[in-house]
């Protein structure tokens, strides 16, 4: 007897699914994608008229973030957070801690909501210039004035 | 006689094409809004401060209230009012000296006013910059040379003086 022969089977895949699965990849980031401006979701940085665009972010800078959170004005650097009053004690803790392992500290970004009363501000210069750091940028927002 | 069915299926296969090249396109295509910064030099703490009178002529004093309110010379603009200081800083710089600032702060001022203010007059000084090498040189200034850059920015020269009031 004939034996049979094995119908060969197609191993086509069906793609035309392909676009739709692509689409709504697509869509799904378009929505739920959050530009991040902030590190800081309490920050609303002041708007003023802007001349220097941000440069890149140095190692060698201290990034300063001040702002208000349920009522209480508070610092925080390099992810420690303190209220304003004990600003001068974290500043100067930091700096000290990153000029020990060799670093040179020479320019602060201040990023500090549009609301901070300035005595807070002046209290932060203040530390500032006693630990030698002269050159500061103050980091705001564009806004046609 | 039967008619014959024709196919109305769409060929989708350069569907997934499209979709890519739109997705490599705002890929590309994207820039992150990035924010504006403002460069300030502080002066060494408690030391080499100067004393000594300045004359009315390069003197500008400012002063900022707790309700964002600016005082310029005479003259006040409240909250979100916008002001130009070009006048008063051509005054200041007209003399043979550079002109002082005097910015007398309330110590409940917010911050916003504060940079806004500062922001102001960076902007007026690069305007009247900008109108000098037009007249002198027939260029903006971005375009001049380095050596007439200079001379422009010493005749346009001021410091900053902030000064934070005590509450009443």
């Amino acid at each position: 007897m004939k034996m049979q022969r094995k119908k060969e089977r197609s191993i086509k895949i069906n793609t035309t699914a392909l676009p739709d699965i692509i689409f709504m990849l697509l869509f799904f980031f378009m929505v739920t994608t959050v530009m991040q401006t902030k590190t800081i979701s309490e920050l609303s940085l002041p708007q003023a008229y802007g001349i220097t665009q941000q440069g890149d972010s140095n190692p060698d800078e201290l990034n300063i973030y001040i702002y208000t959170s349920d009522g209480a004005q508070l610092i925080t650097i390099n992810d420690q957070k303190k209220s304003i009053e004990q600003s001068n004690l974290l500043i100067t803790g930091i700096v000290n801690q990153l000029r020990n392992k060799g670093m040179h500290i020479q320019k602060a970004n201040l990023f500090i909501d549009s609301g901070i009363v300035m005595s807070s501000v002046n209290q932060v210069k203040e530390t500032l210039q006693e630990l030698d750091i002269y050159k500061v940028k103050l980091i705001h927002e564009y806004g046609i004035m | 006689m039967q008619k014959r069915r024709i196919d109305h299926e769409t060929n989708a296969g350069a569907m997934a094409d499209i979709a890519f090249l739109l997705l490599i396109f705002f890929m590309v295509v994207t820039t992150f809004n990035k924010a504006y910064e403002l460069e300030l030099s502080l002066p060494p703490k408690k030391e080499n401060t100067r004393k000594g009178k300045i004359s009315k002529q390069r003197l500008l004093t400012i002063h900022l209230n707790a309700q964002s309110g600016v005082l310029i010379g005479d003259k006040i603009y409240p909250q979100e009012v916008t002001y130009s200081l070009t006048d008063e800083l051509k005054r200041i710089t007209s003399n043979q000296k550079s002109g002082v600032i005097k910015i007398n702060i309330h110590p409940d001022t917010p911050y916003g006013s504060y940079l806004q203010l500062m922001s102001n007059i960076k902007r007026d000084k690069e305007l009247i910059l900008n109108e000098l090498a037009e007249e002198s040189y027939g260029q903006p200034f971005k375009e001049l040379k380095a050596t007439n850059k200079k001379v422009l920015l010493a005749k346009t020269a001021y410091s900053i003086t902030e000064i934070q009031t005590e509450r009443l």
